[in-house]
């Protein structure tokens, strides 16, 4: 789209200012009224500051009553990254232009002139000319004291719509059609709306991909998703006429380019610190959880302080009872009158935890979002989201919980690290959870860097199977000889006579199928399933397998996590393959014995070797036993039976 | 310690050889579904039957070298034709229906299946330009096709039937126009676009014909009566150019129009475009119409 700058004159001093909606500036500094109204809501407000200093003043001035002397608007409307670009220069340049023999007219020309040429715009200039602003007749309105009386209602009108969308667009970063969809009809002139709340500085307009600050101007940066230049796109617009750069990162969250328009909306105001003393009892947590729980209250609660660390890693092993864990922390915040985030890589871990966060939390308004959610424009006091969500907040929540955060697609990818880190409000704390935490983490939680809690027994109690190593042949070379290692074979004939719904994980989508026919042959048994990605059915699988109408599901990663069956065995295959890494291994094996009743389900790690991965997850599965053990946390069983048969059935 | 200085030798081998691994894979990506493409692409000889073969041979290597092979073997390439009019697969009862055509035939390169659809949405409403170039292209067997078909069709006399390009043929490509808001609002005009990227390397001039009057709404709410009524009187030709145009073109026979759209639904749409084009001429217009979806 396209903008206009302007000049005023205000007390004596010249100001630039950039408009999407000039009409609604002209009535501003020139005619009494629609100040008048924004000051009674600005002091409810309190916001104003949040602009640059020169437009700061100016806008001050204005609302202490005095209005402009002068008003001259540029002719030419300019894509609106230049629009915002030449302000920018005359702010830089303020102090010389107010000495300078050349009238603020002249240097204008100069801003709008470098501002085109630094976009690298065509030579040669378009209409150099600007117009005077009329001010108000002082009988504009006097003809009629009727027609007065409904200017003012129109100029109040005005500025409450502003002040309504200025509070709707509190802590998001939305596109034009974003904020228009958002809004809805709240405003009758939704660009006038916005535009007077920028001007008040209840929030900021700005280009969705802009200049990097202090870069060659070419070099642009999303400013929605923060990809660089390397994912920007250039392309003739037809909507500012000129080669125009759109982010093909974050595409398909709608197009941010150069010349659309991001609404940032104002940051959360900050939280009072302090313990609300919290009550922990009516959680029914574990001891591990609640000790873990209460350092992580401990830090959300603290004071804020600029320079602190605002990171706080939970590292709960698998079927720790995480998101039990995070009930008090977010109870906390909304006891202080705050806005909380769970967001989370995947879709189905969101609408799982949905009904779970709603019951937990009965009173708050709980907005669920993610690709195709039906509240996407709602607001409240808890928000679940999936990472890509995140994208259309600024600065908007009290405490951010990342849960999975070495998932995919969150994990590695710089574009939901810059969208989780831009939705946090400044004071806010954010809480990563995570089983597995990636190395980097890791290193930090152990050098002191990063506050952790460590929650290293399952809610149950009873210590994490210990996977076993089992050589095997590779699943091509199984199902290519249409048979099993006779061990494998014993394992898995006995973990149905007892009872058990068995996980088979296998590397490639393309040998779920085949896999899960072979299983079923030589099982004997009906009730086997594949499934994976491209499972349409999925969903209905997972839960027949959940009810035991399906006994042994044939899968890959994608139902690594989130999923949890009562009595369960895990057997993955290929556990040497390349992708099957250290957390993902550790995530697969954390599908056995997850329930109380049953808390030794098996772990087989097959494959041809021992790779490093294997032997770390192990290592990890075992490291975190013994911390669980030497802090009293596992029940008191005999280990020794315990590991007497398991000696025994792997024989 | 040389059993473990041995394991962690083992052990770096094996991640290397992963590495290896990794880095040996073809890292092309598919435009369209986003999957890395294995370097076995579907060759165009392996399509099954020989008219297609022949059809998609005017297909550019570039294009074959963008797409994966489940995404190619998707496209519902419209070939053969069963009614000459409207180019659609099956007969038609609209051209029964439609009397006193301004143009003559349309012919478009693939059905408007739920897939084209989804392609077409990810270019025109996300605003995804790079697949532009790829649309663009699946095209070019049409552009042979109606080529073919205007040839058979014409009747002037120079032409001798073997040697004939579309570069000798048309005397113009022109487009749909879209209104100043959608251009606002889309950042770019379709059919402007693929007629760009049609005329180039055919070497056809581009003009730019028409101006759309007023917004309509968008077009698939309405049926299709609403539709005919609605698009009459949207277009007019821009008289300039049209001189322009007619004074380039030899007097002597009608001057040969290719009219590029996107979507032809019930072909309304393009007889506005050319009433529209015949209106303002003043010598007589053979107007075709290349479109790249039949729905």
């Amino acid at each position: 789209m396209k903008a206009y700058v302007y000049l005023v004159c205000v007390g004596g001093t010249w100001s630039a200012q950039m408009t999407i909606a000039p009409e609604v500036d002209r009535l501003f500094w020139m005619e009494e009224g629609l100040a008048e109204a924004a000051v009674v809501l600005d002091v409810r407000l309190g916001r104003i500051g949040n602009k640059e200093r020169g437009q700061r003043d100016a806008v001050e001035k204005r609302l202490n009553g005095e209005r402009a002397e002068e008003g001259w608007i540029w002719d030419e409307p300019l894509p609106l990254g230049d629009a915002v670009r030449c302000v920018e220069l005359w702010d830089l340049a303020a102090g010389s232009v107010a000495g300078s023999a050349v009238g603020p007219l002249a240097s204008l020309a100069a801003c709008v002139e470098q501002a085109r040429r630094e976009a690298g715009a065509p030579r040669g200039p378009g209409k150099q000319s600007a117009r005077p602003w009329a001010r108000a007749a002082a009988d504009a309105g006097g003809s009629s004291p009727g027609a007065a009386r409904a200017a003012t209602r129109a100029r109040e009108a005005m500025a409450a719509a502003a002040l309504r969308a200025a509070a709707a667009l509190q802590g998001r970063a939305l596109l034009r059609s974003e904020a228009h969809a958002l809004l809805g009809s709240a405003a009758a002139d939704t660009g006038g709306a916005l535009q007077l709340a920028q001007l008040l500085g209840w929030l900021r307009l700005a280009g969705a991909v802009a200049a990097e600050h202090g870069r060659r101007r070419r070099e642009c940066r999303c400013r929605r998703c923060g990809s660089g230049e390397a994912r920007m796109h250039r392309t003739a617009c037809a909507a500012c006429g000129r080669m125009c750069a759109y982010c093909s990162a974050c595409l398909a969250m709608g197009r941010s380019r150069e010349c659309e328009l991001l609404v940032l909306g104002m940051p959360a105001p900050s939280l009072p610190a302090g313990s609300t003393s919290a009550d922990l009892h009516k959680w029914q947590l574990s001891p591990a959880q609640a000790a873990a729980t209460e350092s992580a209250l401990r830090f959300i609660e603290a004071p804020y302080q600029p320079q602190s660390q605002r990171e706080f890693l939970l590292w709960a092993v698998t079927g720790a009872g995480k998101t039990e864990m995070i009930f008090p922390l977010v109870e906390s915040v909304l006891l202080r009158g705050g806005r909380a985030l769970i967001a989370t890589p995947r879709r189905d871990v969101v609408i799982e935890l949905d009904p779970r966060i709603r019951r937990a939390f009965p009173k708050a308004r709980v907005v669920t979002l993610y690709g195709g959610s039906e509240q996407r424009w709602e607001e409240g006091e808890i928000t679940l989201a999936t990472t890509h969500q995140l994208m259309r907040f600024h600065q908007a929540f009290d405490l951010v919980i990342i849960d999975e955060l070495d998932a995919f697609p969150y994990h590695g990818d710089p574009m939901l690290h810059y969208a989780a880190e831009k939705s946090r409000a400044p004071h806010a704390p954010k809480l990563l959870l995570s089983a597995t935490p990636p190395a980097e983490l890791q290193r930090r939680a152990r050098s002191g860097q990063l506050p952790h809690a460590r929650v290293p027994v399952r809610y149950h109690r009873h210590p994490l199977p210990v996977p076993a190593l089992l050589r095997t042949p590779s699943a091509a070379k199984l199902l290519q000889a249409g048979k099993l290692p006779r061990a494998l074979l014993a394992a898995l004939n006995r973990s149905l006579t007892r009872g058990a719904q068995l996980f088979v994980f296998v590397q490639r989508i393309s040998q779920v199928e085949p896999m899960a026919k072979l299983l079923s042959l030589l099982l004997k048994q009906p009730a086997v399933e594949g499934t994976s990605s491209q499972d349409p059915l999925r969903a209905d699988k997972v839960s027949r397998f959940r009810k035991s109408e399906i006994r042994v599901l044939v899968t890959t990663t994608i139902l690594e996590r989130g999923v949890t069956i009562p009595r369960s065995d895990v057997y993955i295959l290929d556990a040497d393959g390349r992708l099957f890494d250290e957390a993902s291994l550790v995530q697969m094996a954390g599908r056995a014995g997850r329930s109380g009743d049953d808390p030794n389900g098996f772990v087989y790690f097959c494959g041809r070797e021992r790779t490093r991965s294997q032997l770390s997850a192990v290592s990890q599965i075992r490291g975190m036993n013994r911390i669980a053990g030497k802090q009293g946390y596992l029940l008191q069983e005999g280990p020794n039976v315990r590991s007497f048969w398991r000696r025994w059935l792997n024989r | 310690m040389r059993s473990l200085l041995r394991q962690f030798f083992q052990r770096s081998t094996h991640d290397i050889h992963h590495a290896l691994q990794w880095l040996s894979t073809s890292s092309s990506v598919c435009l369209f579904c986003g999957k890395e493409s294995s370097k076995t692409f579907l060759s165009r000889a392996s399509h099954s039957a020989g008219g297609l073969q022949a059809y998609l041979s005017y297909l550019p290597a570039s294009f074959t070298q963008s797409l994966c092979s489940s995404c190619q073997a998707a496209i519902p390439w419209l070939t053969p034709i069963k009614c000459r009019i409207c180019g659609r697969g099956i007969t038609c009862p609209d051209c029964i229906r439609l009397q006193d055509a301004s143009f003559i035939a349309n012919r478009s390169a693939v059905q408007y299946s739920s897939e084209m659809r989804e392609w077409l949405a990810q270019y025109k409403y996300r605003g995804n330009e790079k697949l532009e170039l790829l649309l663009a292209q699946m095209m070019f067997p049409a552009l042979a096709a109606i080529t073919k078909e205007a040839v058979s069709r014409d009747s002037s006399p120079p032409l001798s039937n073997t040697s004939i390009t579309p570069a000798i043929f048309w005397d113009a490509l022109t487009f749909v126009p879209v209104s100043a808001e959608r251009a606002e609002e889309r950042g770019f005009n379709q059919a402007e676009r693929f007629a760009s990227i049609l005329s180039r390397p055919h070497h056809i001039p581009l003009y730019d014909l028409l101006i759309r009057e007023r917004h309509t709404e968008k077009q698939s709410f309405k049926t299709r009566a609403e539709r005919m009524k609605d698009t009459r009187r949207l277009f007019q030709a821009k008289q300039e150019t049209m001189n322009l145009l007619q004074a380039n073109v030899n007097p002597s026979r009608p001057i040969r129009l290719l009219l590029i759209d996107d979507i032809y639904t019930t072909g309304s749409t393009i007889q506005a475009c050319a009433a529209a084009l015949h209106k303002q001429a003043s010598k007589p217009l053979d107007i075709y119409a290349l479109t790249w979806a039949r729905s």
